[in-house]
């Protein structure tokens, strides 16, 4: 025999509790709504979509991103993105100057081509991790020219052996920087992570950049 | 609890002690579950294999602002509310508006001057929608556990037993 004392349930559910309890999934439902509607909207086979006054391309799915923009009346302006993959160290970044900030850049720098800015981005990024890593030893493995899209590309793949620690293992880290002009608007690619995962995903990078396209 | 009816009674001290428990409880218990929220969320978009959603920032803002709403600041208000209402029955409307008052307020120096966030619209949206989240939630606690005694002279004294036979297959 169940006994269902019903002064008891109806001292629990009271308005104000009834109001608490279908507060919690109505807000919840609502954020997965959001979150259901932005992905079907942007999906695009294996990825995002994404498009804006610089750029327009495709990210994959499951990997975080970040887009950012800088706002300078003297310096020009600059969009950024960068791209995490989840469950291994693995990144994809952009930047696009607009004239104003890629005059600035070249400037500064004393610039002349993307080959020199190559070779400054690679020396500086093994500057920086030299740093944390002080037997890190930089090997370049690639240069030379691409055409991405309707630009001729300049790039680079280099290797940092002993790049960073896991578990007290040294690792490599991968890097691949291209650079080009896109109507006197500099864009930078960078690919770059642990040495295993670069190489698998590498293909996955290339259908990246085969769908991107640069706004001019 | 007091049984004196609502409204009809001003502070002691100790009402005060518990107003400023009240909104501690409060403030406390968002401080402790706001980072497993937002952690559950990605880590649930991770999961679904949807974590790109987050690059369109703007409407993963409103998704993870309605996230932690419903399971941040509602029920953190809502225990801050329950146990405010506990112990202090008087001036209900009054009484529960100022542990939300001082909820926000901590989360608020805590997240500028600890964390240094800096003070964006997007950030005084956050704090907003913390206030609205812990104020719902702490009139809903603390009307709650105050409910019988606000609506004492409506009920009708006895009890209903209902005696349901499980029925044997």
């Amino acid at each position: 025999m169940v006994q269902f004392n019903l002064q008891k349930l109806r001292s629990i559910f009271i308005l104000p509790v009834i109001i608490f309890l279908l507060l919690i999934p109505t807000t919840v439902l609502a954020s997965f709504g959001i979150i259901f509607y932005t992905f079907s909207s942007h999906e695009n086979g294996d990825f995002l979509w994404f498009e804006n006054q610089y750029v327009s391309m495709g990210f994959p799915k499951n990997w975080y991103g970040a887009p950012l923009e800088y706002y300078n009346s003297t310096i020009g302006n600059m969009f950024s993105a960068i791209f995490f993959a989840p469950d291994s160290f693995l990144a994809i970044g952009l930047t696009i100057y607009d004239k104003a900030a890629t005059q600035n850049f070249l400037n500064v720098y004393n610039f002349t081509d993307t080959r020199a800015i190559l070779e400054y981005e690679a020396n500086s990024t093994y500057q920086g991790i030299i740093e944390s890593s002080s037997n890190a030893t930089l090997e370049m493995v690639e240069t030379g020219n691409r055409t991405l899209g309707d630009y001729e590309a300049e790039y680079s793949v280099y290797l940092i052996r002993n790049g960073y620690y896991e578990n007290n293992v040294s690792k490599n880290l991968s890097f691949l920087t291209i650079f080009f002009f896109a109507d006197e608007r500099l864009v930078q690619i960078a690919y770059w992570g642990n040495e295993e995962s670069f190489a698998l995903d590498r293909q996955m990078f290339e259908t990246v950049l085969s769908q991107m396209s640069v706004k001019t | 609890m007091k049984k004196s009816a609502p409204d009809e009674e001003s502070y002691e001290r100790m009402d005060f002690v518990h107003i400023l428990l009240g909104g501690t409880i409060a403030f406390g218990i968002t401080v402790l579950l706001i980072d497993i929220a937002q952690n559950l969320l990605q880590q649930t978009l991770v999961e679904q294999g949807m974590a790109g959603t987050m690059f369109y920032v703007d409407n993963f803002q409103f998704a993870r602002g309605f996230f932690i709403l419903g399971l941040v600041y509602l029920p953190s208000g809502f225990v801050g509310g329950i146990y405010t209402g506990y112990n202090v029955t008087i001036k209900l409307k009054i009484t529960l508006l100022i542990p939300t008052i001082i909820s926000t307020l901590g989360f608020f120096l805590l997240a500028t001057l600890l964390a240094n966030y800096a003070i964006t619209l997007q950030f005084l949206g956050l704090i907003v929608l913390q206030f609205v989240g812990t104020l719902i939630g702490l009139y809903l606690g603390g009307y709650a556990i105050n409910w019988n005694l606000l609506h004492e002279k409506k009920e009708t004294p006895g009890k209903l037993t209902l005696n349901v036979s499980k029925k044997s297959k």
